[in-house]
């Protein structure tokens, strides 16, 4: 096995979770997920040359990826409908067995991150999951760095006012909303 | 920092480590460390939530299956395109290999060519009209060290020439008027017989012997009764080649 190969291996052993969830979050579709995932890596495979720092790896997929989904997005709208309907099906319930209070909290935050404007869910998936930092979530979506933390700022205000009985949710909409 | 700004940056960036930040959470008595705490304790629950999307078990395998696939798929591509690309070639070279050959049938070989390049140059030998006989003739094939067994009948030149690199008995018959070219080449044997055009000249190039008739003219009347004559001059009157059509 040559050496390209062996990154290109490592590359996917570290990642291909990481960016499954980011793609699973992002289109909502399990099956469109792991195409994501797929198409991501065969882009990475034949620009691996193009990657020199290790430590760049994960953003540099994440980029792609996102790529990757808007290029679908643009060839096939995605349909909200749909995706309120059919996404809650397919929301994995790993809380199943779990506190049942805490089950229910979760259950109801995933179908507000679910239900979340791709505007608001994309910055907060590149900083939860992704690990960006609010300039670098501006530099790879083309707004200002302001722009993005009230994005960031009015999805997880919407997520905590989703969920019943916080207190939090209602405190945090000063300022910002 | 104040607290509304501390709240803004709490929820827009809830892992913020900037100084001022940690600060105002530390020293603050107005319920922003507990909202610090709190936004943590969101912050760990929406991240559990959102690793709680496992990815398939055989998701890299499947990759790298991809990969390897797609691979396989390009250099296999690039083999199907070399290969397109060589067969096409090939066909161009067999099809242009056939049109010179069709273009050389048509216009004679490097032979023809020269033949007539030397009956310009003496051209004086197809105004002669005064038949010659076997004891004119036999000393021009002696020289080119061929025996005369025959001697053509209606000869009116004979002369030994070079014709381009070649050795040649130079004669010219005359029946019915018409002057008939009959170069013998000494030593060079095409392989077969054929019929050409070219600068407005009828030829046909023979093997015969060890060597190569080329019979030139107006038209290729006479060139019958003229590649007999030179089969039996040559080759003695026994081994005559096949007629010409």
């Amino acid at each position: 096995m040559n050496l390209r190969q062996r990154q290109f291996d490592a590359l996917v052993h570290a990642h291909a979770g990481d960016l499954y969830r980011f793609a699973y979050w992002l289109c909502g579709d399990p099956s469109r997920a792991e195409d994501l995932v797929q198409e991501t890596m065969l882009r990475a495979w034949r620009a691996l040359d193009s990657l020199q720092d290790a430590a760049a790896a994960k953003p540099w997929l994440l980029t792609i990826l996102r790529r990757e989904h808007a290029r679908g997005f643009e060839r096939k709208t995605l349909d909200l409908t749909i995706l309120d309907d059919g996404l809650k099906d397919s929301i994995p319930d790993e809380t199943a067995g779990a506190d049942p209070e805490q089950a229910g909290s979760d259950a109801e935050l995933r179908e507000a991150i679910m239900k979340l404007e791709p505007k608001y869910r994309e910055p907060l998936l590149m900083q939860v999951l992704g690990g960006f930092s609010c300039e670098e979530i501006a530099a790879e979506l083309g707004v200002k760095p302001g722009a993005v933390m009230t994005q960031l700022f009015r999805a997880r205000h919407k997520l905590r006012k989703s969920l019943s009985g916080d207190a939090a949710g209602r405190e945090s909409s000063h300022g910002m909303s | 920092m104040e607290c509304l700004e501390f709240r803004r940056r709490l929820s827009a960036e809830p892992g913020s480590r900037d100084p001022e930040f940690l600060a105002h959470r530390d020293g603050c008595h107005a319920g922003c460390t507990e909202s610090w705490w709190r936004a943590q304790r969101f912050e760990r629950q929406l991240r559990n939530v959102l690793q709680s999307a496992g990815a398939p078990d055989d998701l890299d395998e499947r990759v790298l299956l991809a990969q390897a696939t797609s691979l396989r798929g390009r250099v296999r591509h690039r083999w199907q395109i070399g290969l397109a690309l060589a067969a096409s070639l090939l066909v161009a070279l067999v099809v242009a290999g056939y049109a010179w050959n069709l273009r050389a049938d048509a216009n004679g070989g490097p032979l023809a060519g020269m033949a007539i390049a030397h009956v310009r140059s003496e051209a004086f030998s197809l105004t002669m009209t005064q038949p010659i006989d076997v004891a004119q003739m036999r000393p021009v094939f002696a020289k080119r060290g061929v025996t005369l067994h025959e001697a053509p009948t209606h000869a009116v030149f004979a002369a030994d020439c070079r014709v381009g690199p070649y050795r040649a008995v130079h004669l010219v018959l005359r029946e019915n008027g018409i002057p008939i070219t009959a170069l013998y080449v000494v030593g060079h044997r095409i392989a077969d017989a054929r019929n050409f055009s070219r600068a407005g000249w009828h030829g046909r190039e023979v093997p015969i012997g060890n060597g190569t008739l080329v019979l030139l003219g107006n038209g290729s009347a006479g060139f019958a009764a003229a590649e007999r004559a030179l089969s039996s001059a040559v080759l003695g009157p026994l081994r005559q080649t096949v007629a010409p059509t």
